[in-house]
């Protein structure tokens, strides 16, 4: 009966479970959904992670590659990161291009990046103006529940931690590149940004870790990504106004988990590299 | 290649590390086929497997499959009409969508599907038109999409066997189980370049003959509903060829049965 309502009157079903201070899921409204981190389960890859948000699911691989830097940047590698919603992941998308929604993540997810300063890409560059690392991340979404970008930063940056590249004997005058397999050494990852996603349902109700029917029904969205005790980026497209002490609550909220959230992330890269 | 403005760029031209490894890998050894059939019960001769149902919550079915170190996701969705079509048909429609993901192989892959992608969704569509009852969902098309993680051989039997157990957990009416599998024929001459595949049986051709054959069966009339072979093998060894892979997509029926079981059991609780 529960399922034939909760399709027809979405809304109402929500709403009924709210006046109660309870969620659908048996959460209240400031509850996260358990997270799952797995760490270099892909073998041809060169770092990989799996991580779950309750249902939501998102693998993150990076292949490196070798490849001459910028010129206006001779000093620096390349790091990309690049999500894609498949038509798998939701019957919301189709196969094809990347939709409009995972154009606009891949941007706020590469914006996270460098802003947080968690890669100095002039670690990844082999000699100047000869010769850089190129490291391809892809994102990839298998299962999409809501908080989407959580899942996508505590990916990509689990791999990023699992990365190893081998050492390399280059040689200018020649041209000639060795590649030392035997001696791999692990990517530097200075900080660690977590993202934290809450829905404001209805003008007045903040929910933390929104599931996806609550992302669609609810009246705004909002994401704020701290790093350590410092906050990184605050997104907030349109929706329902927030007053300030909301915000700030958010935001305190935010850090607390995103301590727990980095303590589970190095816990599994340590686990890993044992 | 024209620029791509959907998705972050990075530089034009880069290598993959691999090409300038100081040391040559290990040679591996591989057995050949008369070796294989003595020395083990041929009906093992499969690799190792795992199989879950219900992966994606967000489709209507889904499996994910493990064949040696092969992983592979796939998901169907519910059947809705077949886009711009005119007129009524009787029959239904299977779409198949065969994907590597870009870190899924030792080279990386690109974004778009390449040509042997799109070979691979042809010979899925095919094979599983064949264990669907298409005439039961007349004018609908069912959408598949199969994303390979990591591949290690058997890319395209795994994403078979997956869907066929994806298409069941979703409730499209099927005739059958369907099974697959990939046995690889290496170059004798060449054997010290090769890499062992876990994902697919391997056997050492005589003389120079090598290949690939795939098969895909369906098991309550024993029938093989496709068969797709490349490289160069001699007619006659055809048929053995064939019986070996015949006999460890009979090994695999009984793990997809017991899978489906499970499945069953589960959503009776």
């Amino acid at each position: 009966m529960a399922e034939e309502f909760k399709s027809l009157h979405p809304l109402k079903y929500y709403r009924d479970y709210y006046s109660h201070d309870i969620r659908p899921d048996g959460r209240e409204f400031t509850d996260f959904r358990p997270v799952i981190v797995n760490v270099d389960s892909i073998k041809t890859a060169n770092g990989s992670a799996v991580v779950k948000i309750g249902r939501t699911t998102v693998i993150c691989g990076v292949k490196a590659e070798l490849c001459k830097p910028k010129p206006d940047l001779p000093r620096q590698g390349f790091l990309l990161p690049n999500l894609e919603l498949p038509a798998l992941c939701s019957s919301k998308f189709k196969s094809g291009p990347p939709s409009h929604e995972a154009q606009a993540l891949t941007q706020l997810i590469a914006d996270i990046i460098e802003n947080s300063k968690c890669i100095n890409l002039e670690d990844l560059c082999i000699l100047t103006d000869k010769l850089a690392w190129v490291l391809y991340a892809d994102l990839i979404c298998l299962d999409y529940d809501g908080s989407l970008v959580d899942a996508c930063m505590i990916a990509l940056i689990s791999c990023l931690k699992s990365v190893k590249l081998p050492e390399i004997d280059y040689d200018p005058a020649l041209d000639i590149k060795q590649v030392n397999i035997e001696n791999m050494r692990p990517l530097k990852v200075h900080f660690t940004p977590v993202a934290t996603t809450f829905a404001v349902f209805d003008d007045k109700i903040i929910l933390a870790d929104p599931v996806i029917e609550e992302e669609n029904l609810c009246t705004g969205v909002l994401t704020i990504v701290v790093s350590g005790d410092e906050l990184c980026c605050v997104h907030k497209p349109g929706g329902s106004p927030l007053s300030e002490e909301e915000l700030m609550d958010c935001i305190e909220k935010s850090k607390k988990r995103a301590k727990s959230i980095k303590k589970l992330i190095d816990k599994a890269v340590r686990e890993e590299n044992k | 290649m024209p620029l791509d403005h959907k998705r972050l760029n990075g530089p034009e031209e880069s290598v993959p590390y691999e090409l300038f490894l100081r040391h040559k890998q290990e040679t591996v050894e591989i057995k050949t086929l008369d070796e294989v059939t003595k020395d083990s019960d041929i009906s093992r001769e499969h690799p190792k497997i795992y199989l879950k149902t219900g992966t994606v919550s967000q489709a209507k079915g889904s499996a994910y499959i493990e064949i040696g170190e092969t992983k592979i996701i796939v998901t169907v969705f519910d059947p809705k009409e077949i886009p711009n079509k005119q007129d009524y048909s009787l029959k239904g429609e299977i779409s198949c969508e065969f994907k590597y993901a870009p870190f899924s192989c030792t080279k990386r892959r690109l974004h778009q599907q390449d040509n042997e992608e799109k070979r691979n969704s042809l010979i899925m569509k095919k094979a599983l038109e064949s264990a669907v009852c298409l005439h039961e969902i007349p004018n609908f098309q069912v959408a598949i999409h199969s994303l390979v993680l990591q591949n290690d051989g058997s890319a395209l039997s795994g994403a078979i066997i997956a869907a066929g157990v994806a298409l069941a957990e979703a409730g499209v009416p099927m005739f059958d189980i369907i099974t697959s599998m990939t046995l690889e024929i290496c170059r004798s001459n060449e054997i010290d370049s090769l890499r062992k595949m876990t994902g697919q049986i391997q056997v050492a051709g005589e003389k120079s003959h090598y290949g690939t054959i795939i098969i895909s069966k369906l098991h309550a009339n024993e029938q093989i509903c496709q068969v797709h072979q490349t490289g160069f093998i001699p007619g006659d060894q055809l048929k053995n060829y064939i019986t070996v892979l015949s006999k460890s997509c009979d090994s695999i029926a009984a793990i997809v049965k017991k899978c489906l079981l499970k499945e069953v059991v589960n959503h009776i609780k």
